[in-house]
């Protein structure tokens, strides 16, 4: 009974687990996706497969749609227990290495255009803010939220959020930008890029109200 | 063995949730919308149980997250080790359901470890539960299940081979330079080197890219591996080799390099750390028992 309990449960955990592809048309509009499509149809087309750019994303959609609702069929049994214990498989380590990733970066002024740097990612100077923003929970907020085209609702609630935390620590200040800058990242072994980093999601927000 | 996850799991959930509440982070992590949390649980299709059953506020996130901590430490000493286990893995879902983007994929790992010690044995030792039963923090030496720790390897197995299968991103491959680390390490939010450095050891990057990707890959033979130990006495020349050059444990070794490697250049979180704490379940407590030979208090004479 115990061996066949143990079967069930790896089983399942297998089925979850299996790196099926969990792509919509959104993650395919990335810059980072066209450009791994391109080289994927560079490469099909050397092994004799001529496809075009349009088509694979077309395929890959639907054969993501197909795998994820094949499986989520599979689970069903399983996921009421897994909801109650928060247990489950889904997870990636690093799967794909974004070119374009996020920075944060935090900004303060007591009034005009004279805008103070507070947090600039990856530099700490120790405060509470900079220990907040890194902490792996709040991180996952505003990394998930921000890192697409137009942030949600809660990008903007964290905005709101960290703005009133600063606001605390620091009461000569009137106002707080958050944004997001696109950092693009090339190899030693690339052309390399020109230019600042790019202004991404900025938020203001005045003390005592939203902006 | 059981006994090493149960307590290495504890203190790193133990610190973690404790962070939490240094950094006064509980109401807008775990709170409601309505009361400063970033997430919406109320507006959700399903409400977690948590804010159906009490009162929807940072007052109900506080005492959930007291109470997870609570069982984190029982579990950590081995106080009512089971039920903490228990207690600590319900409350830690209600909590992670608040807000599922601060949940990740780590707690939802370390939930799946959690819930198999609350099955198992691992309270029999290095516990005041053996303490109390048996006199003696060991416990009374008899055995426990093994099954639990099985699962748990079979867990592992699962994390890094799905990992490897998941990698599809060419940077991880030749074709594209082998440069994914390189890329990752880059990242402001996961940088710790300065960029100097990474392009001065590109090649470095390289091989570690190359490295992790093959390590992972080879988790198929692990497994192999691994059976291959548990039926050594059987025959075959595949066999006899993967017992005799250790592969499994040089396996294991590259795995926890792995972790500590990224744990010193990576801003991770306690992921590195979570993920070693999981690695005692590789060992049989026989290897355990050959490298600590056990203390037993002489019998008591009349």
């Amino acid at each position: 009974m115990r061996a066949l309990l143990l079967a069930v449960v790896l089983f399942f955990w297998t089925v979850e687990a299996l790196p099926l592809p969990m792509l919509n048309r959104r993650h395919m509009k990335r810059e980072m996706a066209q450009e791994e499509v391109a080289r994927w149809v560079d490469i099909l087309g050397m092994l004799g497969i001529q496809t075009t750019s349009e088509a694979a994303v077309d395929r890959t959609i639907e054969i993501s749609k197909r795998s994820l609702a094949t499986r989520r069929a599979l689970i069903k049994p399983f996921r009421k227990v897994e909801r109650v214990f928060g247990i489950g498989q889904a997870w990636g380590l690093f799967t794909y290495a974004d070119p374009y990733p996020g920075r944060l970066v935090i900004e303060g002024t007591a009034g005009g255009n004279a805008w103070a740097p507070l947090y600039r990612d990856p530099t700490t100077d120790g405060s509470r803010l900079a220990r907040t923003v890194r902490n792996r929970r709040v991180r996952g907020i505003w990394d998930d939220a921000g890192d697409r085209p137009k942030p949600g609702k809660l990008y903007g609630r964290f905005v709101t959020w960290i703005a009133n935390r600063t606001f605390e620590d620091h009461p000569e200040l009137e106002e707080i930008r958050v944004r997001l800058d696109r950092v693009t990242v090339r190899t030693p072994n690339q052309a390399p890029h020109m230019g600042p980093d790019k202004p991404r999601h900025v938020r203001e927000r005045r003390r005592g109200g939203r902006k | 063995m059981l006994a090493a996850v149960r307590i290495l799991v504890a203190a790193v959930v133990l610190y973690d949730l404790l962070s939490l509440v240094q950094l006064d982070l509980v109401p807008a992590l775990f709170g409601p919308l309505e009361d400063g949390g970033l997430g919406n649980p109320l507006g959700r299709k399903r409400v977690p149980l948590l804010y159906r059953w009490f009162a929807a506020d940072a007052g109900t996130a506080f005492a959930a997250t007291w109470v997870a901590i609570t069982a984190a430490g029982m579990l950590l000493i081995g106080a009512g080790t089971r039920l903490a286990a228990l207690v600590l893995v319900l409350t830690w879902a209600q909590l992670a359901q608040v807000l599922p983007p601060a949940d990740r994929g780590i707690d939802m790992l370390l939930r799946n470890v959690l819930v198999v010690l609350a099955l198992s044995g691992c309270g029999k030792a290095w516990s005041l539960d053996a303490r109390l039963r048996a006199g003696q923090w060991g416990g009374d030496g008899k055995t426990v299940p093994a099954w639990p720790r099985l699962l748990l390897v079979c867990q592992m197995f699962l994390v890094y081979g799905t990992a490897g299968l998941q990698k599809v991103g060419l940077t991880w491959t030749p074709v594209g330079d082998w440069s994914a680390l390189y890329i990752v390490l880059r990242d402001p939010t996961f940088a710790v080197l300065s960029v100097d450095t990474l392009n001065r050891f590109y090649w470095a990057t390289q091989l570690a890219t190359a490295l992790t990707w093959i390590w992972e890959w080879a988790t198929p033979l692990a497994v192999l591996a691994w059976w291959y130990r548990a039926t050594r006495t059987r025959g075959g020349r595949v066999r006899a080799w993967m017992n005799s050059s250790g592969f499994l444990w040089k396996w294991v070794v590259v795995g926890a390099a792995f972790h500590v490697g990224t744990g010193l250049v990576m801003r991770l979180g306690v992921f590195p750390v979570a993920m070693l704490a999981l690695y005692p379940c590789f060992f049989h407590p026989d290897a355990w028992a050959r490298a600590w030979p056990r203390r037993r208090k002489p019998p008591a004479t009349g």
